[in-house]
């Protein structure tokens, strides 16, 4: 490659074997301070907070670990019975992007009912807009990932029927562009992670014919850098959360052995913190559980048999997926 | 918290509420680090029209701050009975306070909002504040977000005078310019950038929009050039040339004056050698056979649609994309190896065979060329049905003229480029044989 490649280098004396036990460690301890200036600076995404932890624990099997009965307790505390949506937090406002992460936690406790299934139908379907595409509250900032949220949300409640699908899906097409990506409107820019969120929308959707594949499949491989890690957007650094947005879609478009698997594994490895456990964006950085998550999946993604399996479309353990009967598609080629 | 401490964030709360009145003059805020109090003055710093916090007090500030906010003023009474029980001057000055420090908390911009309805808060004073946000944070969506919103029922106004858009426009622009050049591939400024443009299309009003592009696609056309690296500036350029092609005469008339170079040269330098002699132009003549000179170049199509063509319209989208790409061409040989600008290049490529497809009646489709279906004359159902086509057509295609002169082009490029030692050119031939589909014929 080429001398002047936005990248890292990995060192000699990075981590190179997964270290379970301590990335377990750290999420367990993880927001115990609850006075803590770093929790209170994140309280506004609290509930994707828990999302990315306990995802992270259940794929190591330690999700024994995590404070079952409280976190239920908490998100039943945080839906708004006006509206029906749920906020990330006490006091904050109910949004698309937490009401996801509620309902992806309870479907991984096997305890929807734990909430009231109908008023998250009422507010996810409440947002959809005539052009099909989703607002993320009630204040209208429109954005492919809420169309994500809700077609996934509503998937994993089995009420897909309650949005127009058709419709939603339109939206999410006309974000495409001309290299096989999407953007976060019509006209934006292709980004990796907006890509995972409309190669997502299709693949619950099962339309996954209308991509682009080989365009895009060509693209996100383009985002492999010399030191094996992936980046988001053309000449960017790597991040380790790339690891799990252009490898999920890759894995949904079937063609996850387009890219540098080997490389790949030794990037995500280094970023984990030998010290405090956890993962982070990029070698040496601090840690935090969003990262450790999409470590954790990105391995599981490259076959990684020490972590569970992971579904590419929900980020969350292929076993619950199984259990809720989902069938998101995966390309056929 | 001690007494003495939280009189002294009172302190703090009051001196950022004073500098604050002057919020229409302020140009920046930010923490400026500094371990601890030496001097034992006050942490708020004015200078030069800049709001600066000393960083040792933050956490402690913004805890209090935070904290009293959700406590009073955020988590719900036990019923509906939210009929502002409150101060609302405090709740401004807390919310000032949390939201210049984290500006991330989109519940916290809501309050606002709601404040704003309730003309709690002015327009125009909260544009500002948004303003001073991103001074500091230039990659927040949420302040962008919070000056679409406020901006919307303004722009919604039929009655607004030219002047008063241009100046919104101006300081749209001005801002968006800032926050691009403070973080590179800002998706954020650009995505705001795209959705103004957009918006003015919409607007009933007297307010010369095809001007304000002319300076984007300036303004872009520059930028790309200075800022190599930044793919996002080039999606914007990639915008402004769409946008430019629909120009109406008069429009592309001023667009043309308004270059320091001829279109029409920069194209004829190119595809002049290939051209028959009694189709050699005068340059200094606007009125070109843009008929003619298409069908020279694209030669007879067989296309089954009976629209009519707009020749002067296709030539000169031809015309900005020939541009373009002589530009790439130069930014490609001074900065090597730069994935954004061969990825650029890509899009000129894309859309010149785009335009070539359409003349032949054709469409791409998971890999081969297919019959393109006229959604608007849609004349001949039977022929549509065979949607695969022969490669007859598709030597059409690649034998006309014009396709031979830019697939030469390229050929050229790539070589040169390849022996120069720039490891994108052997990329760029791949994309075009594998996934612009020209394996055939490269």
């Amino acid at each position: 490659m080429s001398f002047k490649t936005k990248d890292v280098t990995l060192s000699e004396d990075r981590p190179k074997a997964l270290l379970l036990q301590k990335h377990s460690d750290y999420l367990a301890s993880y927001g115990l301070n609850k006075e803590d200036y770093e929790f209170c600076m994140t309280e506004y995404l609290r509930m994707s907070g828990i999302y990315w932890s306990l995802t992270a624990m259940e794929l190591m099997a330690q999700s024994s670990r995590m404070p079952k009965d409280d976190i239920i307790s908490f998100i039943a505390s945080c839906q708004d019975s006006e509206s029906g949506g749920i906020s990330a937090s006490h006091g904050h406002d109910p949004h698309m992007l937490y009401t996801l992460s509620a309902v992806q936690v309870l479907a991984m406790y096997d305890k929807l009912d734990a909430i009231d299934v109908e008023g998250v139908v009422r507010y996810v379907s409440s947002l959809q807009q005539e052009d099909g595409s989703f607002f993320g509250d009630i204040w209208g900032e429109v954005d492919t990932r809420f169309s994500f949220c809700a077609v996934m949300c509503l998937s994993l409640l089995h009420r897909l029927d309650a949005i127009d699908v058709n419709k939603a899906i339109d939206f999410v097409l006309s974000c495409m562009n001309f290299d096989g990506g999407f953007g976060s409107k019509p006209g934006s820019e292709s980004h990796a992670g907006l890509i995972y969120c409309c190669v997502g929308t299709l693949s619950i959707c099962k339309r996954m014919d209308a991509l682009k594949a080989d365009e895009l499949a060509w693209w996100l491989c383009e985002r492999q850098l010399p030191s094996g890690g992936l980046n988001g957007r053309p000449e960017k650094l790597p991040d380790l959360c790339y690891s799990w947005w252009v490898m999920s879609s890759l894995s949904m478009l079937n063609r996850i052995d387009w890219v540098d698997k080997k490389n790949l594994e030794q990037y995500i490895l280094a970023c984990q913190d030998a010290e405090t456990g956890g993962f982070s964006d990029r070698p040496g950085d601090i840690t935090d559980p969003f990262h450790t998550l999409f470590g954790l999946a990105g391995l599981s993604l490259l076959g990684n048999t020490t972590i569970k399996r992971v579904n590419p479309t929900y980020c969350m353990p292929q076993e619950t997926i199984d259990r809720l009967k989902l069938e998101p598609q995966i390309l056929q080629i | 918290m001690e007494e003495d401490k939280l009189a002294f964030v009172e302190k703090i709360i009051k001196d950022v509420q004073n500098v604050l009145t002057k919020l229409s003059e302020l140009y920046a805020f930010d923490v400026v680090p500094m371990d601890n109090n030496y001097q034992n003055k006050s942490p708020v710093l004015y200078l030069e029209n800049c709001l600066g916090l000393e960083s040792w007090c933050v956490k402690h500030v913004y805890m209090y701050c935070y904290s009293e906010l959700m406590d009073k003023y955020c988590i719900k009474p036990n019923r509906k009975s939210r009929k502002i029980p409150f101060s609302c001057e405090r709740l401004i000055k807390l919310l000032n306070v949390t939201l210049l420090l984290n500006p991330e908390i989109n519940s916290l911009w809501n309050k606002r909002r709601e404040m704003t309805l309730q003309s709690l808060l002015d327009r125009t004073g909260e544009l500002h504040f948004a303003r001073l946000v991103l001074s500091r944070k230039p990659k927040c969506n949420e302040a962008f977000s919070y000056r679409r919103w406020l901006l919307e029922p303004i722009l919604q106004d039929n009655a607004l005078s030219v002047e008063v858009i241009g100046s919104l426009v101006n300081d749209e622009i001005m801002i968006c310019n800032l926050a691009s050049d403070k973080s590179p591939n800002n998706y954020h400024s650009w995505n705001h950038r795209t959705w103004l443009l957009n918006r003015l299309k919409t607007m009933k009003s007297n307010f010369d929009l095809d001007a304000q592009f002319i300076k984007e696609y300036h303004l872009a056309e520059k930028w790309t050039s200075e800022h190599v690296s930044d793919f996002s500036c080039f999606h914007y350029y990639q915008f402004c040339i769409k946008n430019i092609c629909s120009f109406s005469n008069e429009s592309w008339r001023r667009l043309r004056s308004s270059l320091n170079i001829h279109l029409i040269k920069v194209l004829l330098n190119i595809i002049e050698p290939s051209l028959p002699k009694q189709l050699i132009i005068d340059e200094s003549d606007t009125n070109y056979p843009e008929e003619s000179l298409i069908k020279q170049l694209l030669a007879y199509t067989n296309k089954n649609c009976k629209c009519v063509v707009d020749f002067v319209k296709l030539f000169r989208k031809i015309e900005i994309l020939f541009h373009s790409l002589v530009i790439n061409d130069e930014l490609v040989r001074f900065y090597k190896h730069h994935e954004t600008l061969w990825y650029h290049r890509r899009f000129i490529l894309h859309e010149i065979f785009l335009v070539m497809y359409e003349h032949f009646g054709l469409v791409r489709h998971n890999g081969s060329l297919i019959k393109k279906i006229c959604t608007i004359c849609n004349f001949d159902d039977l022929r549509q049905m065979q949607a695969k086509i022969v490669k007859y057509d598709s030597n059409h295609v690649y034998s006309s003229s014009f396709f031979k002169i830019v697939l030469s082009h390229e050929k050229t490029f790539i070589e040169e480029r390849r022996s120069d030692g720039d490891n994108y050119a052997d990329k760029h031939e791949k994309y075009l044989k594998y996934v612009e589909g020209l394996s055939n014929v490269i």
